[in-house]
């Protein structure tokens, strides 16, 4: 727990090194669909501008200026051009940039493209936004207080469900009959997605070692299970002895034993819960839900 | 074009229903944007038994207004407690935070107020014109087009949004199975109802919804414990002086334009959107070092950003018929509950409808505008409401909200049998998203494939030789192979530098 604690305490400083190439992952695919004339040099382009980042005066140029029109980034292209080189390229990677701006982009086909390309593998270059990392610091910072992660087993246990899954589908799906191309059978359509399925699960059976995804479950998931608990009982009881009973069992639970609440509280708390929505289903909305009083 | 439909969009929106539906989507949209916990696709799915007594387009414009209210709200907590309410708002946390350690909160939110204010108002006036022109163009789809768009948009939503991609397809495929079970639409055989009276008619999608991401999620957090929450310093002078304008007006505009651009992308939406448009800015200054400890570009940028996606994420859903992510997955399913068909003949078929949607998200942003920087008091102290208090009375708005659907107790098992599975899932490392999208996309995507195969004579070439699914399949080829082809490189170059 401790150490998982410390690995993500620092998300908020190594998410600031891993989202510096972006711009690159950002333009670059989408310059071709824009049509801007900047686009051939721009992908290696931009992965050089991080090189010139102390050139101040050349940085100045392109940086300081805000969103516009084409024509704007084509004026400011002329200005870097005759401070260098350095600023010429820069001056390419944001025009490439406003092309993206301008251009309409289908959503089919330059959209799809792009994520893509971003969601892919990453670190081929040095320069590359790394995506998966970064969403990985999101979810961190999300859940500072994350369990470790599963062992293989978990995994393991996990893939073979997924298998188990499939094939089960998959002989269902047998048993309805798929019929054929021509005339497609009501068991066609579930074949191919339990063929998918279980080949997907075979994928990750495989791949058990490299998953870190997964959570172990601790001795605070015997809360989670408590708290099914609780529900399943309401589900139970609801048509025999209405709602409110097992409502107020379930929220008194929740309460003191799930939230560790006080004892007055807890108790105040789930009777007055239940007589609100006494008021708000009942009498006021009167919902036909099975009801004691 | 036509600017009739437009404008009797607006007299829909200023119907005083209407107006009031958007207030309250829009509030407590900010509210659960502030309470960690619940996302809005959650939310959401909690209040759809909720939207089965009111006017579609007043059901529509209320769940708009939470969705992209709760991209504002996140902010909130954000920069005054470092804690993101929502995962679009968690850059915000890097230099937002950084900003209220140096007394400028207020600074932070109010630039943060008027970044989503421009970036949702730029969003809606593109969406208007982008929309009708994208629907137009789909009007000519066949079932040959609809089976490669949904394949793909499954395939996008499951790849891009999140973690591991191997788990999101499996959670794909699960959804497209559970979405077969019921009675086959075209032989009525019965497929994987067990004899189950209660099965034959399909699984509904309302207790999949709350239970994957509703109880799910609040049995998911019962097992972590969130951090204690400290009361913040005092906000104030919200106002953000002329130089702080100045500096962060780049920002905004840059950050609008790419998350609308991002938004409209199946699996790109909020969260996307504001890593990305936080780390452009980032990789533009001029001294990158300044973010992380303040820069106000690093607040402006994703904020602007994530609002502007949150809303041209509506695009797919109303030209197309397809959700982007899983938030419109579930507003997906209150359209189809409500017997709105979304697709391309939804803008001339139901043109009070569509425009009164997206009309009503100017006044939503107004909304924001006004209501978030007087209000931020208000959400702060909300946050003193403890999550163990409300997650039992979460719990039971669930369990009554389900029954009140079909007014049937299996429904209630049904919820609570999702809400397990979404706590496995989320513990295992499957995101529910992608099980619940295949859902809803599940019985199109079959009934077109079939279709088409009548179609086509059962030649299945049928599907590569169309222009437009031609493409759009070999798109899908492409984004699936893509990440393999790259694993296969960099192991050749790894092979190259052990040589």
């Amino acid at each position: 727990m401790t150490v998982e604690r410390d690995g993500e305490g620092g998300g908020g400083t190594r998410g600031s090194g891993t989202e510096n190439g972006a711009l690159s992952q950002e333009t670059g695919p989408e310059e071709p669909a824009a049509g801007c004339s900047a686009a051939p040099s721009t992908e290696r382009s931009i992965g050089q501008a991080g090189g010139v980042s102390g050139d101040g005066a050349a940085e100045s140029a392109a940086g300081e200026r805000t969103a516009g029109s084409p024509a704007e980034a084509g004026a400011a292209g002329s200005v870097g051009q005759a401070r260098g080189v350095a600023a010429d390229r820069r001056v390419a990677s944001v025009a490439g940039e406003y092309g993206v701006v301008v251009g309409e982009v289908s959503p089919e086909a330059g959209a799809s493209e792009r994520p893509a390309d971003e969601a892919a593998r990453p670190g081929e270059s040095p320069d590359g936004f790394d995506f998966d990392e970064a969403v990985r610091e999101v979810e961190a910072l999300e859940h500072e207080y994350r369990p470790p992660t599963a062992g293989a087993v978990s995994n393991v246990v996990t893939a073979v469900a997924v298998v188990v899954l499939g094939v089960a589908a998959l002989f269902g799906a047998l048993s309805l009959g798929f019929g054929s191309a021509r005339q497609p059978g009501p068991g066609l359509w579930p074949l191919l997605v339990s063929v998918a399925l279980a080949v997907l699960g075979v994928a990750l059976l495989l791949g058990f070692r490299r998953t870190s995804d997964a959570e172990k479950f601790s001795h605070s998931s015997w809360l989670v299970l408590a708290g099914l608990a609780t529900m399943v009982v309401f589900v139970a009881v609801i048509e025999v002895v209405g709602f409110e009973i097992p409502a107020v069992l379930l929220c008194f639970v929740w309460l003191r034993f799930l939230g560790r609440e006080g004892w007055r509280m807890s108790v105040l708390t789930s009777l007055a819960v239940v007589v609100g929505f006494y008021l708000v289903f009942v009498a006021a909305l009167a919902v036909p839900i099975p009801h004691l009083f | 074009m036509d600017l009739t439909p437009v404008l009797d969009g607006f007299g829909v929106v200023f119907q005083p229903t209407n107006m009031l539906y958007c207030v309250i989507g829009v509030v407590v949209g900010m509210l659960i944007g502030v309470l960690p916990g619940l996302g809005p696709a959650a939310t959401i799915a909690i209040l759809l038994p909720v939207t089965f007594g009111i006017e579609p387009v007043t059901a529509i414009i209320m769940l708009a207004g939470i969705f992209y209210g709760a991209q504002y709200g996140g902010t909130i907590t954000s920069v005054l407690l470092r804690l993101p309410g929502e995962a679009s708002s968690v850059v915000t946390v890097f230099d937002g935070h950084a900003l209220a350690r140096q007394g400028k909160a207020g600074t932070a939110l109010g630039v943060a107020a008027i970044g989503s204010f421009i970036g949702g108002t730029v969003s809606i006036i593109a969406l208007s014109l982008l929309a009708p022109v994208v629907a137009s163009f789909a009007l000519d789809f066949g079932p040959p087009e609809y089976t490669a768009l949904a394949l793909l948009g499954i395939l996008l939503v499951s790849t891009v949004s999140s973690g591991h991609r191997l788990k999101a397809l499996i959670a794909a495929c699960v959804g497209l199975l559970l979405a077969t079970v019921g009675r086959d639409g075209f032989t009525s055989a019965e497929r994987f109802t067990f004899g189950n009276l209660s099965l034959a008619d399909g699984l509904d999608f309302v207790p999949i919804a709350m239970g994957l991401f509703g109880l799910g999620e609040i049995l998911y957090n019962l097992e972590e414990r969130h951090r204690a929450v400290q009361a913040p310093a005092t906000v104030a002078n919200v106002w953000p002086s002329k130089k702080d304008l100045r500096e962060s007006s780049g920002a905004i505009g840059r950050g609008s334009v790419l998350g609308f651009f991002l938004g409209i992308l199946p699996g790109g939406g909020a969260t996307l959107s504001s890593l990305a448009a936080y780390a452009m800015e980032k990789r533009r200054a001029k001294d990158p070092s300044r973010f992380g400890k303040g820069a106000i570009e690093g607040v402006a940028a994703p904020e602007s950003a994530n609002n502007a996606a949150a809303t041209s994420s509506f695009i797919p859903l109303l030209t197309l018929g397809i959700p982007a992510n899983a938030t419109m997955a579930v507003i997906f399913g209150a359209l189809l509950i409500q017997g709105v068909s979304p697709g391309p003949q939804l803008v001339s078929e139901e043109p009070e409808l569509f425009w009164g949607v997206v009309n009503s998200m100017y006044l939503g942003n107004i909304l924001l505008l006004i209501m978030s920087i007087p209000l931020v008091g208000l959400f702060v102290r909300i946050l003193r409401v403890r999550a163990t208090v409300l997650a039992p009375i979460t719990v039971l708005i669930t369990l009554v909200g389900v029954y009140t659907v079909n007014n049937d107790v299996f429904d209630i098992v049904l919820v609570i049998v999702f809400g397990a599975l979404g706590y496995l899932m989320k513990k295992l490392g499957f995101d529910p998203g992608p099980l619940v999208l295949a859902f809803v996309l599940g019985s199109l995507l079959e009934e077109s494939l079939r279709r088409s195969l009548l179609i086509f004579d059962g030649d299945a070439t049928g599907f590569v030789t169309r222009p437009i699914s031609g493409t759009l399949l070999a798109v899908f080829v492409l984004v699936a192979a893509l990440p393999a082809v790259r694993a296969l490189m960099k192991r050749r170059a790894k092979d190259k530098e052990l040589v």
